[in-house]
This record gives C-alpha cells, structure tokens and sequence, in this order.
C-alpha cells in the first residue's frame, strides 16, 4: 500500500512539473519597453565607435539593456512588413538599426530623414551595424 | 584634337555611370525557423541578417545575433538563448559559401545551388541549399529553404521538453540585396 502511495505521489509531483514547464513555456508575454526603465542613455555614434573599439566590452555594457539612443536619421525601412530607422554614424559603413515594436505609421510620420531623433529599444549586439528590438520612438508626442 | 579628348571623357563618364556593383549587401536579412511538432508549433524570426555577396567569384557571406530572433512568447527566447543555444557564449551563427554556376548578369530568375559552411555553436557542417534569385535592375532577390538536425549542433533539449521540440527544424530566408557602397 505504501508503494501504491509513494507511486502515486511520484506521479503527481511529476505531472505537476510538466504542467509548470509547459505553462512557462507557452504563456508568458513579451516585454513592454515603454514601461521598463531605460539602462543607458547614449549618442548613436558614440554606441557605434564603442562596438567597433572594443566589442566584446560593448558587449557586456550593452547587449540586452533598454538603451535610449540620440541619433540623426539616415533612412526609414520598411522591410519584412516592419519598420526599421536607421540611425547614421560617422561613416556610411556601420549604423545603428532601430527596429520598431509595431507597424506604428503616426510615430513613423514624427521623424523624417537627416532630422535628430531619439529612439528606446533593447540592444541585442553587432554585426556591421548596432542592433535595437522592440523600439519605440521616444520623441514622438503619444509617448511624452 | 579637342573632339578627341571630349569623347574619351565622354567614354570614361559613361563607364563609371555603367560599372556594375562589385559586391551587394544586405542588413535587413530575414531567416526564420519553425519547428511542428504535435504539441505545439515554435516559429521564431530574426529580421537584421547581415549578407554580402561578392559578384566577382559568387561568395556569399551570411552572419546573425541568435538574440535577435523572435519569438511570439518571451519565454521561448528565454529558452532558445540560455538552454539551447547558450548565444551567451555563442552569440551568432555565420554561413561561408559559394553560389554555384551563378551569372550575376542575368537579369530574371534563376534556381541555384549554395555551397558552404554553416556554423552555430562553434560547430561547422557544410551544407547545400536549393536557392531562388531574383535580379531586377540593381536589386537581387536570394530566397530558400533548408533543414537544420538538432543533434548536428548538439543542442540539448530537456526530456521533459522534448516532445515539444522537432528533431528537425525547418529553415527559411529571404535577403533583399542592394548595391553595396561603403
């Protein structure tokens, strides 16, 4: 009878830890940046030139914060069905890239090329170009 | 004289206008995977891959953040990064490879094969991929589609997770290119 329990405990605990796991992993939200608190506030320049100096320690600085960076605009995107603004930096080689958090057309229509802007997103890293997900355009009237 | 030198200028104008991009970029890449199982489907994109092709001998370069893929649940990416592909300690995924018998002067549709190296994890295996390109005017069109083994990049997965996870993820990619001046 004891082994009967014992088994039937066991089976239960189980269960429950399945039960868990899986409604961990299918039922949580993604992040909103417009309610988290900004990490770093930085120039898209100088994020740049801190990657290109040193990228691991950029790494370490940046990647995965909610960064706030100030930067001129070089282009609008509108690729894959989403909009990216790309910020410039000193060359025309490397840039940061702005990926908005949804097809947001009034605060797209806020900024325009050449024009100062500032842009709060989570820093993922770099390739040729400073990557920012989940962006929003701080400047813009709706999020002041 | 004069009529000599003016069009010989008028020569080395009109080859400049017409020289032909040596290399073509793109920064906005999409690659995106999906795994179907009869748990639950996983689809995850990432929309800022890095590609350049060399036009001179066809070599293609491909490189991205394996943070940067998204997914509809955070905790998935959650997973994905620090169980799975620890990109803590692998950060990006690189492909090295040749476009096979490619003629970057035709204008249209062709369907060729990519030849090269794909690394995640540190782990290297070389691999074909069926491609369609597409070129317009200046623009090329590179898309396909391609299967990646789970346990070629020993990628652990919990037993408990398991039956929610494909052995064998199904891989897509759409790269708009554009002349690539630095």
């Amino acid at each position: 009878m004891n082994k009967k329990i014992q088994f039937t405990l066991g089976m239960v605990i189980c269960l429950l830890i399945g039960v868990y796991w899986f409604w961990q992993f299918t039922h949580t939200t993604t992040i909103n940046i417009q309610n988290t608190e900004t990490n770093t506030f930085v120039e898209a320049e100088v994020l740049i030139n801190s990657f290109l100096e040193n990228e691991a320690q950029s790494n370490k600085q940046f990647k995965s914060k909610v960064v706030e960076v100030t930067g001129i605009v070089k282009t609008i995107s509108f690729t894959n069905n989403r909009y990216t603004v790309i910020l410039q930096g000193k060359n025309n080689d490397h840039h940061v890239l702005c990926d908005l958090k949804a097809l947001d057309a009034t605060s797209i229509k806020s900024i325009s090329h050449l024009k100062k802007v500032r842009i709060k997103g989570i820093c993922k890293g770099f390739l040729k170009d400073v990557i920012l997900l989940n962006c929003i355009i701080i400047n813009h009237k709706s999020y002041e | 004289m004069n009529k000599i030198t003016s069009l010989l200028l008028l020569l080395i104008l009109f080859t400049s206008f017409t020289t032909k991009p040596s290399k073509i970029i793109t920064r906005q890449g999409q690659v995106s995977f999906f795994s179907y199982t009869t748990v639950e489907n996983i689809e995850a994109k990432n929309n800022q891959v890095l590609s350049i092709v060399n036009l001179e001998n066809n070599e293609i370069a491909i490189s991205m953040l394996m943070n940067a893929f998204v997914f509809k649940k955070a905790l998935m990416h959650e997973h994905f990064n620090e169980s799975y592909i620890e990109s803590d300690l692998y950060p990006k995924a690189t492909f090295e490879g040749k476009i096979i018998d490619f003629d970057p002067t035709f204008k249209g549709d062709q369907t060729k094969i990519i030849k090269g190296k794909l690394s995640i994890r540190n782990i290297t295996k070389n691999i074909s991929i069926k491609t369609n390109i597409t070129h317009k005017e200046d623009v090329f069109l590179i898309s396909g589609k391609f299967d990646i083994v789970v346990q070629d990049f020993k990628i652990n997965i919990p037993p408990i997770v398991a039956p929610n996870i494909a052995k064998t993820i199904a891989t897509e990619f759409r790269f708009e290119y554009q002349p690539y001046e630095k």
